[in-house]
């Protein structure tokens, strides 16, 4: 460190002027960067309460952030130092009576550099005050993406199970399509539209506009396949009539069955389920103007495969639960219950103790929020000794507990039950 | 800045000084700081109040300066009785050529170095007397300007004002005065080189190591000293704190000191740097004198007199809570102890 005093004193005064300004714009920038974390913390919590999309309001964060540093540089210019101020605070700190000062405007000569240089700087650096307000911005931000935050209700009960009705319709469907009762196209139009509903987001699977427009897709295709359903029966039933009139040597049948037949076959082709093309296309071909060029056995076959069609039909309806009845609210329209699982102390009704209960969904749980409850029958023990009974009588076989308790219980659960009983 | 002093201006003055600091070490015992003091004032071409009990000195302390400095040294001593005319001079009725004319008779005021002792002793009138001469150096009587010579230094002294059968001076002429000096009692080893070396009615002898024109040419050199930017906003802050509202300090303070205190401590570290051989005024400069070119200026409220509060503690808390540092550090820097 054999530098001459101008060059060594102008490089203190040169780097203290460094450290000063740089610490005005910082001090001015981590007010405005607290500001805008302390805002944005609060946006980020409100727009996760409302389970809103944070990545706009992330860039918006981060775009005033830059825009604070040109703020923060135009705001702390007002107290930079000059040179001429840098080399006041030397000259205090050294004792060097304004000589530094004098030196700088050329009135006297640079004294010489201090013996130990490396320890002349006049200010030191206060890690605390630097690292203060970013640890308390990012505190903020953590707290504002880690606080669990109340939800809709209808967000708990998540994607566990889809409404039951989407299955009960594809029942159908796919029994239709098995059969080749009914066109392609007419089928693949009722799964569009399930389908739509599946590709919504899970939350709303459940929400009322959904389960309308399930029910409607449901009791729109209960309605068509009663119809389609009764046309067979119908249909076959006239089979069956021509069937008889043949074996009574009759040629063809009376002109009204002939119209209502005609009808028949208009209608299978043109409802809302349409039968099936070549199903429909080998009944046109069936005169019955003309009996007697028909064969009894093909009629026969074909009316006891039209019953069959349409008795599979009722069944699978009956199955589905769309026969008859149309769609209802009710408790069992929902996801089912939550899966509430025993925890490892026991309820206690009579205790001001809550009773714990757990929900495998934790990371949207709040404390003190309801997340679910459970109601249930009592788990009365009906085989338990009811008193004296008659001699030889046995009360119960048992072996049935024992079995509900080794396939239904969890392990958890049975050392909770372990412990009770002890 | 080529008018500015260099090294050699410096080293030629400071032997002069040297030798008169020395000199005056000889009549006035144990008082180095209040000799150099009075000798600031005397480079910055200022007066001086001196303020303390009889018999500390103050006399000596003028006869001795006078004699060291080879000026016309006069003693003025104030009485309630005293009146204007009797420092001035007056106008006296003289025959002349068969014509009687009004001839102005100088007064004692007219030498280079005035002892005007227990000033607050005379009347407000008389003292006002002096508020001409000492900021215009002129004396008028009957219409015409009378110059006093130069170099011309007033030296008032004054018994503190608890004293009975004393007029608290008026704060016009107080502002004159850069300087008010108190003079305390000397410890028991300073009195007893008096005792050694003094006798009663014997008059100290001193010998002049200066003349009027070294006088004169070092309070010139005073002007070439450098005063940095700095230090001038030092002393600017310093007068402004004085100022009721301005600063904690001033919480009491019903008038702060004007602008002429703030030139007088410019001109006075001025001459403190050259007594100390610097060719620079300085933040430590300003801190010497700052107590004794307040003290006096600033007029306390009477809540504050009633606490005891006096002039130089309320100068000394501005002194301590005004930093020599115009800017302020970020809350991210902390200041380093000042070495020494």
């Amino acid at each position: 460190m054999s530098h001459d005093p101008e060059t060594f004193w102008m490089s203190r005064a040169v780097r203290l002027r460094r450290m000063v300004n740089s610490g005005w714009w910082w001090a001015e920038f981590s007010v405005l960067f607290v500001i805008i974390s302390l805002f944005f913390s609060f946006t980020f919590f409100i727009l996760r309460s409302l389970d809103m999309d944070l990545a706009w309001s992330i860039r918006v964060w981060i775009l005033l952030l830059f825009i604070a540093i040109p703020v923060s540089t135009i705001r702390a210019r007002r107290k930079y130092i000059d040179l001429s101020a840098a080399f006041s605070r030397l000259d205090i700190t050294h004792g060097l009576h304004n000589v530094l000062v004098s030196a700088y405007a050329r009135v006297c000569p640079w004294p010489e550099a201090p013996p130990a240089p490396n320890h002349c700087n006049p200010v030191r650096i206060s890690w605390i005050n630097i690292f203060k307000p970013v640890s308390l911005s990012l505190l903020l931000m953590v707290m504002a993406f880690k606080i669990p935050v109340m939800h809709d209700d209808s967000e708990v009960f998540t994607t566990r199970h889809e409404p039951p009705e989407w299955q009960a319709v594809e029942y159908v469907t796919e029994l239709m399509r098995e059969q080749k009762l009914v066109q392609e196209e007419a089928l693949n139009k009722v799964e569009e539209q399930i389908e739509t509903l599946r590709n919504k987001p899970s939350q709303e699977w459940f929400r009322q506009g959904t389960m309308e427009a399930t029910s409607h897709v449901r009791d729109q295709l209960s309605r068509d396949s009663q119809r389609l359903q009764r046309t067979l029966e119908k249909t076959a039933a006239m089979l069956s009539a021509a069937y008889a009139h043949k074996q009574q040597g009759i040629q063809s049948l009376p002109e009204s069955q002939l119209n209502m037949w005609r009808e028949l076959l208009e209608q299978l082709g043109l409802q809302e389920l349409p039968l099936n093309a070549d199903q429909l296309a080998a009944l046109k071909e069936i005169d019955l103007a003309q009996l007697r060029q028909l064969s009894a056995a093909d009629l026969m076959e074909i009316e006891a495969r039209l019953q069959e069609q349409s008795d599979l039909l009722k069944q699978c309806l009956a199955d589905a639960g769309m026969a008859g009845q149309l769609s209802a609210g009710g408790i069992n329209r929902g996801p089912g219950t939550l899966p509430l699982t025993l925890k490892d102390e026991e309820s206690r009704l009579n205790d001001v103790i809550p009773t714990p209960i757990s929900n495998p969904n934790l990371d949207q749980a709040v404390l003190g929020q309801i997340i679910g409850l459970a109601e249930g029958m009592h788990d009365v023990d009906t085989d338990a000794y009811q008193g004296a009974r008659e001699a030889g009588m046995t009360a119960s076989p048992g072996g049935e507990g024992e079995v509900i308790w080794r396939q239904d219980l969890l392990p958890s659960d049975q050392q909770v039950l372990k412990r009770y009983f002890k | 800045m080529s008018d500015l002093l260099n090294e050699a201006d410096v080293q030629s003055a400071s032997g002069k000084l040297e030798s008169v600091r020395k000199e005056m070490n000889q009549v006035l015992f144990g008082q180095e700081q209040l000799l150099d003091m009075v000798l600031i004032g005397l480079l910055a071409r200022g007066h001086i109040l001196l303020e303390g009990l009889p018999g500390l000195g103050k006399t000596e302390l003028v006869k001795a300066l006078g004699g060291m400095l080879g000026l016309e040294a006069r003693r003025i001593q104030f009485t309630p009785d005293l009146l204007p005319g009797d420092i001035t001079g007056n106008p006296i009725l003289q025959e002349m050529d068969g014509q009687r004319k009004f001839v102005f008779q100088k007064g004692p005021l007219f030498g280079n170095l005035i002892l005007a002792d227990e000033i607050n002793r005379a009347s407000p009138k008389t003292q006002s007397a002096l508020l001409e001469a000492m900021q215009e150096r002129k004396v008028t009587s009957m219409g015409e300007r009378h110059s006093l010579p130069d170099p011309f230094f007033v030296l008032a002294t004054q018994n503190p004002i608890e004293l009975e059968g004393t007029y608290p001076l008026p704060e016009a002429q107080l502002d004159r005065f850069l300087f008010k000096l108190v003079i305390s009692s000397t410890g028991p080893e300073v009195l007893e080189k008096i005792v050694m070396n003094r006798r009663p009615g014997e008059e100290v002898i001193v010998q002049q190591v200066l003349g009027a024109g070294d006088l004169l040419n070092l309070m010139s050199l005073v002007h070439r000293i450098y005063l940095p930017d700095v230090v001038a906003n030092y002393i600017a802050r310093l007068v402004h704190a004085s100022h009721p509202g301005n600063s904690k300090a001033s919480a009491s303070v019903r008038f702060g000191a004007s602008p002429r205190a703030a030139i007088g401590m410019a001109s006075a570290i001025k001459a403190r740097a050259l007594l100390h051989r610097r060719i620079n005024a300085s933040y430590e400069d300003v801190k010497a004198v700052a107590v004794s070119v307040l003290q006096h200026r600033i007029v306390l409220d009477y809540h504050a007199r009633l606490e005891g509060m006096t002039g130089a503690s309320v100068a000394q808390a501005i002194l301590d809570e005004v930093s020599p540092n115009r800017d302020a550090l970020p809350p991210v820097l902390i200041e380093r102890p000042v070495a020494g």
